[in-house]
Order: structure tokens, then sequence, then C-alpha cells
């Protein structure tokens, strides 16, 4: 009973990465076609960068940016403390690039809980541009990324571009696992949520809003409590009733050396975010994972040759549409991500149940309780502060 | 909205030439309000010690506000604050930057008395300053605490005393013109940036971000409660200038 029971789960689960591949593939066609329109209007757009240390390729990521084809635009990189090293980074870069319009803002602002809008906040009051894009320092674009976004905003119905994520460039299997989820798992959700049911899940790699659509909807400050402030700006861009484009112009975001450690507390992480915000529907999430269900299989039947004849035909299926996902991405390494699938999905299965066990996590020294919708609460703090000093609170506090 | 909806970018800190103290208002605000947009600057020549060769230099070539020209320098600072609103709609907070300079960086020190009224004099103790900076309700801000690319000597003797001054000092400087002290920053000590401005070239330069109205007292508090205050590099606007 359990056998079959598990067989028809470890079904389900294939069916469920077949269709993952299939909306990708779909929505990366829709999305070359689009593309392929012009558009007479191209508006100044202010570009928010927060930094927060060097991430891996930090100055070709932040150059990606100052080589944009598009006529006019600004780069306000936000940082939190005049001590973080991405301020060398940042300051080589408007050396090279003297044409560009950049900006440096240094912000002491710890208004919320999230320290990455709170790093932003002084940037978005600081910048001019009627278009704001918001996109992370480990992301690289192409030159004509913008101009493709843009084109979105011909519609007055539409109120944010967000772009789907390819990871790039690993050099290490932690980065591998990283690159291989972030382009299985977490693309092909995004692209069948949104090709499926017309659920398009935001993720604040790359958001491109109007100014006074973001205004309309209370702004940065609205969304400072929360740990999916993506999610959760998207949802309020829904509510006041305008429209998301998840644009398949995939931004890159580079991965090279992370750890394996980095990887099972990065996406440890989201599944607590994405449990406080999906509730029951966190459930769903595990049958995109066959490799699971095909070690359950394996186990429940004590190594049956039926059984391991499926496990074995299920994970070979799960490699092929990770390899072939890999290569409608363009990725480079897209076999070798696909060669660390089955550890990465077993892991990945293990992160899944730990959700379930503690909704806490730890922020920059803080100790934080997620919520309801991923908004944060404090619990308390650890003794590291980190190595910029930035403690939440307010700095006359500390200093007194 | 929930949270401020401008920013107020304020160059603090301009100090009339060395050649011209009681300051040549006309010349700084007109600087500062001129197409870069500034909405807030503080006047604050030095006020020099005595006791001290070069404090006494500054004094026979009339390059220090004294207690003789205070009132002249003030009314100055007044006039030139009510043609800047008049003008520009750029508020001109009237300040003073003491100064102790001595030949070894450990003793010298510099602070700048914002919103100041009365005249305080540099020939006294850090102590006697502090409180009657205090007492006439001013700002108190720790300048160029630690090594510059630009001063002759450093001052260093508030941060090598850190703990025991810290607690007098609204906020500190973490930038001034283009130097940064990372380690202000690291301390978690309120911040400001200052342009420290003397020249024109020193227009250029780390300038404060301020979330409040546009007002004194607003600009005081804002500073004191250093809740969203931030710096930025001005280079009048983008990196090409």
């Amino acid at each position: 009973m359990l056998t079959t029971i598990l067989e028809g789960m470890l079904a389900a689960s294939a069916a469920t990465s077949l269709l993952q591949l299939g909306c990708t593939a779909w929505a990366l066609a829709k999305g070359s076609r689009k593309a392929t329109r012009g558009v007479a209007h191209l508006p100044p757009v202010s570009i928010l960068k927060p930094l927060k240390g060097v991430d891996d390729g930090l100055m070709d990521n932040l150059e990606s940016f100052c080589n944009l084809d598009y006529p006019e635009f600004e780069i306000v990189f936000c940082l939190q403390s005049p001590s973080d090293p991405a301020l060398r980074v940042v300051r080589k870069v408007a050396e090279r690039h003297p044409g560009c319009d950049i900006r440096v803002v240094i912000g002491h602002c710890f208004d919320g809980m999230n320290p990455k809008v709170n790093n932003m906040i002084p940037g978005y009051l600081e910048s001019r541009h009627p278009f704001v894009l918001i996109s992370d320092s480990n992301v690289r674009v192409r030159p004509d990324y913008l101009r493709k976004a843009i084109v979105y905003f011909a519609d007055p119905e539409v109120g944010m571009v967000n772009h789907l994520v390819r990871g790039i460039g690993a050099r290490t299997l932690g980065a591998r696992l990283e690159n291989g989820h972030l382009n299985g798992f977490i693309l092909g959700s995004i692209a069948t949520m949104d090709g499926m049911f017309d659920l398009p899940c935001v993720v604040g790699k790359s958001m491109l809003m109007r100014k006074t659509d973001l205004g309309g909807i209370g702004g940065l400050h609205e969304v400072r409590d929360f740990l999916a402030e993506d999610y959760v700006l998207g949802r309020l861009v829904r509510k006041a009733g305008k429209r998301i484009v998840i644009s398949a112009d995939a931004v890159d975001n580079v991965n090279r050396y992370r750890t394996i450690r980095e990887f099972l507390s990065r996406h440890a992480r989201w599944n607590r975010m994405r449990l406080a915000i999906a509730g029951p529907g966190y459930l769903s999430e595990i049958f995109a994972n066959p490799v699971f269900f095909a070690l359950l299989l394996l186990l429940a039947s004590g190594g049956s040759r039926e059984a391991t004849m499926a496990a074995g035909a299920v994970v070979l299926c799960k490699f092929g549409t990770d390899l072939a996902m890999g290569m409608l991405l363009g990725a480079p390494d897209a076999l070798r991500l696909a060669l660390a699938g089955p550890l990465r999905d077993l892991m990945v299965a293990g992160i899944w149940f730990s959700a379930f066990f503690s909704r806490t996590v730890t922020w920059r020294g803080r100790v934080l309780r997620i919520t309801r919708r991923s908004r944060l609460v404090p619990v308390g703090e650890t003794s590291d502060a980190g190595i910029f000093g930035a403690r939440p609170g307010t700095p006359k506090e500390v200093a007194a | 909205m929930t949270g401020p909806t401008r920013i107020w970018r304020s160059s603090l800190r301009w100090a009339s030439t060395p050649t011209a103290s009681p300051s040549n208002g006309a010349a700084w605000s007109q600087a500062a309000g001129n197409g870069t947009g500034f909405d807030v600057i503080a006047i604050t020549d030095h006020i020099i010690n005595s006791d001290c060769v070069i404090g006494r230099f500054a004094g026979y070539s009339n390059q220090t506000v004294t207690r003789g020209n205070f009132d002249e320098y003030m009314a100055q600072v007044a006039s030139e604050a009510a043609r800047a609103w008049e003008r520009y709609r750029m508020l001109v907070i009237p300040g003073a930057e003491i100064t102790k300079d001595y030949f070894r960086e450990k003793d010298a020190a510099h602070l700048l008395l914002l919103g100041v009224s009365r005249f305080v004099s540099a020939d006294q103790p850090w102590e006697a300053i502090l409180s009657q900076g205090r007492e006439q309700g001013a700002l108190i801000v720790a300048c160029h605490p630690h090594r510059t690319d630009h001063e002759v000597i450093d001052t260093l003797y508030f941060w090598n005393n850190r703990e025991k001054y810290a607690h007098w000092f609204d906020a500190w400087e973490v930038a001034n013109r283009t130097d940064l002290f990372a380690v202000v920053s690291l301390n978690n000590y309120p911040i400001i940036a200052n342009s420290d401005f003397h020249k024109a070239k020193h227009l250029y330069s780390w300038k404060t971000l301020l979330p409040c109205e546009k007002t004194l007292d607003s600009v005081m508090a804002c500073i004191r409660d250093n809740r969203g205050v931030a710096i930025t590099l001005f280079r009048n606007g983008t990196s090409k200038d």
C-alpha cells in the first residue's frame, strides 16, 4: 500500500519536474518574442544597488550596469557603512566609468527589521528619476536589459517588471548546488506559477517600477519589516490593481565560490520564508523533488528490483530535465549542475523539512522571528554584530 | 507614505576663506545656492586657541573669530541666512568651529557648535567648552576625528579620548571633504558628513542627507536623533564632474 502511494507520488513528482521544464521553455520563448518589439519612449531610470560586502564578481556585476545601452539612467549605490569593502569597488567602478551617472549613499537607516530595505531607503529618497529599478549586487545584466524591461510599461496596467534569475559562474560544489537550485527549482517554479496559474512570484533580484506606483503603495517603508520584501511589494502592487510581468529575459546571478554551508543556510531561510507566506501551499513544493520520493520508495520497498528501476528512471528523468533546463538557459556548465542534481535534491528535501521546526533567522547579529507573510519580529540579539558593526537600533543609543 | 518623502541635502560646515574673517557670507551662500541644490548649510568660522604659536599667528593675521568680533560675525551670518532663504530657500545655520591646534596630533582637536548664539572661547579646557556649548543648546560635533588626507596635523585628541568625551557629542564626522572615517561608523557613533569648505573645490565632497523638515529645530533634532541620516558624495549629481 505504502509503496503504491509512493509510486504515485513519484510519478506526480516527475510530472511536476517536466511541467516546470515546459513552463520555463514557454516563458523563455514568449520572452524572446516580446523582446523583439521596440519602444519609442525610454524614460529615465534610477537603479538602486544595495551593497553589503564583496560578492562574487562584484566589479563585473556593477560594471554591467554602467554598460547599459539606455539613454538616461543613474546608479545609486547604497551602503550602510563607510567601512564596507564594497565602497572601494564602487569607487573603482566610478573611476572607470566617468560618463556614467553614479551616486553613492551611505545611510544610517535602521527603520525596519529588513537590513536590505534599510540600506535602500536613503538612496531611494535621494534618487531622481521617475522609474526605479531595484537590483541586487550579485546580479549581472546584458546591455539591452533595461530597454527590454521598460517595453512592458507601455501598458499602463503594468505596475512591476520582475525578471527570471539564472545562476552562473559556479566554481565550487556549494556554488553548483546554489546555481542548480536557482535554475531548476526556483526559476522553474516562478515560470510555472506565472504561466499556469497567473500567480507571479516576485524575486527581488531585479524589480522595475514606476516611482508613482511604489509611492502609491507606501514606498519602501511599507515593506521594511518583512523578510520577503519582494513578495510583499508584488502583493501590494497587485492589490493596487496593477499587473506584474515576469520577464523571461533572465538576469544572471553570479555565484562563484559559495560554500555548501552558505547554500544550506540561505535556502533554509528562504524555505522558512515561503512557509510563512504560503502556509499549506508550501507542502506542494516537495512534489518538485522526485529524487526525494525515489529515495523514499527505495527505502519503503526494501530495495526491490521494480522500485529500484522506477526510482532510477525517475532520477534519470530529473537529471534530464535539469540538463535541459540548464541548456535552455544557456548555462555553460549545465552538465555539471545537472550532475550535482541528485545530491542537491536530497539536501533540499532536508531543508524543506527543517522549515517546519524553526521560524527564526539570524540576520546581521539579530535573531528575528518570521511571522505571517514573512513579517519579522525581533527575538533577541546575538553577540556578533557583524564586522561592519551595523547593529540595528539608533546609533545614538549604541553610542550612549 | 509612512516614511519621509524628501531628504534635505545639506552641506554642513562652511568656513570663510582664511583671509576674510568674520565670514564673507555672500560668497559661500551664493556658492552653495547657485544651482547646487543644497537645502541646508552651516557657517562655522574658526575660533582658535591662543596658547600655541599656530593659534597666535591666526589671531595676528585676523583669521579667527574673537570675542571682539563675534557679534559682527553672527550679524553677518544672520543677514546672509535671510538672503539665502529668500533667494534659494536654503537654511543657514550659525555655528563656530572651536579649534585647538597644537604641533602634536594627539593634543589637537576641533569641534563644531551648530546653532550657537554666544561666544565660546577656545582658550579653556574642553569640558568648559563643551558645557558652554550644551548650555546654549548647540549641536556638538567632533570634527575630522581620525587621520585625514588633507590636514597638516591631524586632530586625534577626541578619538584617543573617545570614552571620556563621546557622551558630549551629538554627532561625529564620518566624512570630511573626501575623507571617510570608517572607525566612526564601526563604533556606531551618530554620523554626519561635512564639506569643511574653504575653497571652491571643497564643494565636491561628502554631504549629509537629512530626512526631516527644513527648519533649524528639525535639522538639529534629526542630527541628534541620527535615524535615517545618510551621506552622499556630491559630484554635482554625477561622477562626471
